[in-house]
């Protein structure tokens, strides 16, 4: 059924966001906000509605009839619907947080990159979905950076990574092109499928082209440090919609084409060991090695905004090893750790944001005792850590519990306990987080802060609501997932509304959380019942009376937050933790050095000469060869 | 199509007039000389709607080898139309922009547009040279008519090495002649494979070097950077998407019809695989101009550079020779000419009213006069081949034919897209340079008319073309269609045909 709600989801949104270059920030933002409670109708409105396509036809000699377009799959579906969801209230917060004070003009671009990340869901053939992949990525290359230097700095590396991915993406599409003469995305996976047995090695390069261009943009190992730099510097409001539902678009690529391929091309076309493809084994040790590497550079993080980044590459790390696991447990569990992700951390970002709004800081050690003045933010982060340290009853235990069934299934163990080390770690850092910003106590300077306004408040709530709910009754995501996996042909995953079975267990969803609100009754009753409780100021234990102005110290250095870690650090001192984004900056410096080394070789009146003639000779050479 | 020897005419018989009228009326001579290239633009156009196919025209009744003839086919209708869009808003540029200029400025450029459809339309090789040589002169006076200190030193920097290269030039048509008595285009190509190998290698590498040298292809560009620096931007803006786009043109011509003998695939000379030599040289080319201009902080140094770099992936894109990387090169040729065009004209604007050269001192412009920093944007994103942008189409084709060329192939595709991450860091770096908010206050930049008038129109084609290729892909398509033929070219066909219609 040729429809037009497809391009209206994808173009309007863009077509609006140019439009609102003309009007006030305030109203674009409202404009922002509008557009994203009719696209969450529209998108729900075309649920199941399986035939939708749109297509179209180019002119365009090099290939033969080129077609290009939209069309529904339920994959793209429940991507597009958990991200509009989010968007919806990731733009209601922003409609709060962009007041006079706080205010960027990334409204209309955002409103660009929602069209084109809706694009990017509902993708029929290769050629659309890099047309929207690659305008995706560029403009959010402009709203990182948002005129700020060193915002564009870390922009640009992630905007680096990310093209050199859309080249490989390119490549990979026309190897495609070669052997089935269109763009399909199906008809590539067959083909791929069938590669894979008679031509392994043309296979391998395409499908490890496809892999660098979603691990690029999902932040996979060696690719793992941009989000610490990206998500950080990023628009305040716009860091919960990157680490929320940008990071994600990877593994969505992952799902669309490299799992498909696996799943369809015959078993005996690779190696395998446990049942897992080789190729899959490997991504699921990068997977698991990301994860733990997220996870310990988040303990040593004392930036707010990048501790979550690395968090958000730890959890990316998870999804990815489930995914490699090749089982339809696997998938489902990656799946909905994806949704689960998107919302906590979502929540996680934004009530950082508020926090930021509020008080202007981002470094931990200088906050504290925020819960005071700031309770919705305070519940909403408490939750959203809850979530992410996987504690039942929220959202984050049920999906990390079905990961680990995943892994279990397929007797992963080394990569088992690479996950489990890294979800212990989450504790650490998490739990520092929520002590030092939230906790303790509260700095003189910020007495006066007072809650978030209502707009931002909606959307912390409606994030608080989205954990709760999955982690309750984890079948509200579940089914989806349930027919996304039947729509791509694999087994689904047993569950009812509050019920999962995994593969060594079952948990049910209403128990685990009937018992945390009786273990938080009694522990709240304890609270109550208990002795005396004495308020102590903040440097009253430190500095054994002396000021530390008087060593020109300030009071930070004491603040229980600062260094938090380091004992931790002490032991991971000899890791060279850094190293990669060390190689990457030396070799940027090098083309720098080599460009002027190059730029030199034009300069002065007496090169030319010899220059023809070393023209001439590495045409000669180039030519004998 | 015997109205297309205007093309060449009317500019020359207005140039060589205008030094009288120059004199007499200074103003007027400077409208004549804008009616002149609007005249241009619109009788190229003419022509190029009424292409069909190959046609030659003979000039004076003389019939080739002793007589000149110029030939229309797609391929010369399409690029003389981009050219003279070039030159006309170049100098439209130039004309509005306050700056005065002596009407011999205008003169000059009048010269050169006409050489520049002469090496685009003429049969001849003798007769190429001769227009070459026009340009060059045309060229080195308008670099030197700059008005900074690099002007004149990039001046003499082309001089230089450009002369010697014409007499490369020379002593190849001087071999042609001797070995098989023409000098037509089309009467080589049908007996070059005839030459002795080594004779037909080393001819080629003659000829090669005036024109390699002209397409800004590594090493031989040496006068690149400097030339561009000098230059007043509306001229830098010439070389860059007209001078470099007719050479490329006779890159095309030469490559694929007369050495190659319009076969398709690797240009052959004899036993030398040329077509693997010009492959490397464009993948060095790409590499060294991209990295070169990352280097720089000069603006039009930069862009200078980027073009170099964009030569070379085309220089690759026709050395392949199949039909979908001829399209590509030539579709990728015709969008950088336009995305180079915005560049050249907006940075040349920004840097005259602000006087500032280097993309560092730029900081803010962009917040105060945002259209400004739209305009580099799209043109930056034209350049760099983002979808929805005119130069991804060229390069999605050229991409497509060098992927499927087998190992090396596969290992060359990866270095120009390395480049091609090169390439966008340092537009995006200007870009968003542009966009930051620097602590001094900025100056807010003004614009005439003309300016608004010439880069809107010049950003409807850009995205235009990204939208929908289809626009030119009528015409564009049938372009390597007439270059390559199962026995010969369309081009090398309708001149034997009118040669023999003749004789009867």
């Amino acid at each position: 059924m040729m429809d037009f709600i497809l391009p209206a989801i994808v173009i309007g949104p863009v077509l609006i966001g140019l439009l609102s270059f003309l009007f006030p920030r305030k109203m674009q933002w409202i404009l922002f906000f509008l557009t994203n409670i009719v696209l969450l109708g529209a998108v729900f409105y075309i649920r199941d509605r399986q035939n939708l396509f749109f297509l179209f036809e180019l002119s365009y000699f090099p290939v033969n009839k080129l077609t290009m377009g939209m069309a529904y799959s339920q994959l793209g579906w429940f991507f597009l619907a958990i991200s509009t969801v989010a968007t919806l209230l990731f733009s209601a917060f922003s409609v709060g947080f962009n007041d006079k004070k706080h205010a960027t003009a990334i409204a209309p671009l955002w409103l660009i990159l929602v069209g084109a990340s809706n694009g990017i869901f509902m993708a029929h053939d290769w050629l659309w979905f890099f047309i929207v992949w690659e305008s995706m990525s560029w403009t959010s290359l402009l709203i990182i950076g948002h005129g700020r230097n060193k915002s564009f700095k870390a922009g640009i590396f992630y905007y680096l990574l990310s093209l050199a991915g859309t080249f490989a993406l390119l490549m990979s599409i026309w190897l495609i092109f070669r052997h089935t003469g269109n763009f399909e995305i199906g008809s590539g996976i067959l083909f791929l499928a069938q590669a894979s047995v008679r031509a392994p090695f043309y296979a391998l390069v395409v499908l490890a082209l496809f892999t660098l261009a979603f691990f690029t943009k999902s932040a996979l190992f060696p690719f793992h440090m941009w989000p610490s730099l990206a998500h950080a510097e990023a628009p305040d409001d716009f860091s919960a919609y990157l680490s929320g539902i940008m990071i994600k678009y990877g593994i969505f690529g992952l799902l669309l084409v490299v799992i498909p391929v696996f799943a369809a091309s015959p078993l005996h076309a690779f190696k395998a060991v446990s049942g897992v493809p080789l190729p899959l084994y490997f991504t699921g040790w990068i997977s698991a090695v990301t994860a733990a590497w997220g996870t310990i550079m988040a303990i040593f993080s004392s930036d707010m905004k990048k501790l979550m980044a690395w968090s958000t590459v730890a959890n990316v790390g998870y999804i990815g090893a489930a995914l490699s696991t090749g089982t339809s447990l696997g998938y489902a569990a990656a799946l909905f750790h994806t949704a689960n992700h998107m919302f906590f951390k979502g929540a996680i970002f934004a009530s950082l944001a508020a926090v930021k709004y509020r008080t202007g800081e981002r470094e931990m050690h200088k906050l504290g005792g925020l819960a005071y003045v700031m309770p919705v933010t305070f519940i909403t982060f408490l939750l959203g850590i809850i979530a992410a340290a996987g504690i039942p009853p929220l959202s984050g235990f049920a999906s990390k519990w079905m990961i680990f069934q995943a892994l279990f299934e397929r007797k992963l163990v080394f990569q088992s306990t690479m996950i489990f080390f890294a979800s212990t770690g989450a504790f650490l850092y998490l739990f520092r987080a929520l002590h030092t910003v939230f906790l303790g106590q509260l700095p003189r300077r910020f007495a006066k802060v007072k809650e978030v306004g209502p707009f931002m408040s909606f959307s912390l709530i409606g994030l608080m609501v989205l954990m709760l709910i999955p982690g309750t009754a984890p079948g509200t995501l579940l089914k989806p997932i349930n027919s996304v996996l039947g729509s791509m042909g694999f087994e689904q995953v047993k569950t009812g509304w509050f019920f999962v079975q995994g593969s060594t267990t079952a948990i049910d969803g209403g128990i685990t959380t009937f018992a945390f609100v009786l273990a938080v009754a009694v522990v709240f009753l304890l609270f109550v019942l208990g002795g005396k409780k004495k308020k102590v100021e903040m440097l009253d234990n430190y500095t054994s009376g002396e000021t530390p102005e008087d060593w020109n110290l300030t009071e930070e250095r004491y603040h229980y937050g600062n260094k938090f870690y380091q004992p931790i650090e002490v032991l991971f001192k000899w890791v060279p933790l850094g190293a990669v984004e060390e190689k990457y900056r030396q070799f940027g410096n090098s083309l720098v050095r080599l460009g002027n080394l190059i730029h030199d070789f034009f300069q002065g009146h007496s090169a030319w000469g010899w220059q023809l003639v070393a023209g001439i000779a590495l045409l000669i050479g180039l030519g004998v060869m | 199509m015997n109205q297309v020897i205007l093309l060449i005419a009317i500019p020359l018989l207005v140039a060589f007039s205008m030094p009288l009228t120059g004199k007499l009326f200074p103003r007027v001579s400077k409208v004549i000389a804008l009616l002149t290239l609007l005249f241009e633009a619109i009788w190229a156009g003419f022509i190029l709607f009424n292409t069909k196919g190959a046609v030659s025209v003979v000039i004076g009744g003389w019939l080739p080898p002793f007589g000149i003839n110029l030939v229309v086919d797609h391929l010369s209708g399409v690029v003389a139309f981009v050219v003279s869009i070039v030159v006309l808003f170049s100098i439209f540029f130039q004309l509005s922009s306050g700056l005065s200029k002596k009407p011999n400025f205008y003169m000059l450029s009048l010269l050169l547009v006409a050489s520049l459809m002469g090496i685009i339309f003429t049969g001849d090789l003798f007769n190429l040279f001769v227009f070459f040589e026009i340009a060059g002169i045309s060229a080195y006076s308008l670099i030197a008519s700059g008005k900074n200190s690099n002007s004149s030193n990039g001046a003499l920097g082309y001089l230089i090495p450009a002369s010697v290269a014409s007499v490369f030039y020379l002593v190849g048509i001087a071999l042609i002649y001797s070995t098989l008595g023409t000098l037509n285009i089309a009467q080589i190509a049908s007996s070059f494979s005839s030459v002795k190998p080594i004779l037909a290698t080393f001819i080629a590498f003659s000829l090669l070097t005036l024109v390699l040298l002209e397409f800004e292809i590594v090493p031989f560009n040496s006068w690149v950077p400097r030339a561009y620096q000098g230059a007043p931007s509306s001229i830098s803006a010439i070389f860059s998407s007209g001078l470099a786009l007719a050479s490329g043109y006779v890159m095309l011509r030469l490559g694929v019809i007369v050495f190659n003998g319009g076969q398709g695939g690797f240009i052959r000379t004899g036993s030398f695989e040329l077509g693997h030599a010009l492959f490397g040289i464009g993948v060095i080319t790409v590499i060294a101009g991209e990295i070169a201009a990352l280097a720089q902080k000069d603006v039009k140094k930069m862009l200078a550079f980027s073009s170099v770099g964009q030569m070379g992936m085309v220089l690759v894109a026709f050395s392949i020779g199949t039909h979908s990387s001829i399209y590509g090169g030539i579709f990728a040729l015709i969008s950088h000419s336009f995305a180079k065009l915005l560049l050249f004209l907006t940075a040349g604007l920004i840097i005259m009213k602000t006087g500032k050269s280097k993309y560092t001192q730029w900081t803010g412009i962009a917040r105060c006069s945002p259209l400004f920093g739209v305009l580099m944007l799209i043109g930056s994103l034209g350049v760099i081949g983002i979808p929805l942008f005119s130069g991804f189409w060229g390069k999605f084709a050229i991409i497509g034919s060098t992927v499927v060329l087998g190992k090396i192939g596969f290992i060359a595709t990866t270095l120009i897209l390395a480049a091609s991450v090169v390439e966008g860091f340092y537009f995006f770096r200007l870009v968003h340079t542009m966009f930051e908010t620097g602590e001094e206050k900025v100056p807010k930049v003004k614009a005439n008319f003309a300016f608004w008038l010439i880069s809107s129109l010049l950003v409807a084609v850009i995205v235009a073309l990204g939208l929908r290729p289809g626009i030119i892909d009528g015409r564009l398509k049938k372009i390597p269609g007439e270059l390559i033929g199962n026995a010969e070219s369309g081009y090398v066909q309708a001149v034997n045909k009118q040669l023999k219609g003749s004789k009867k």
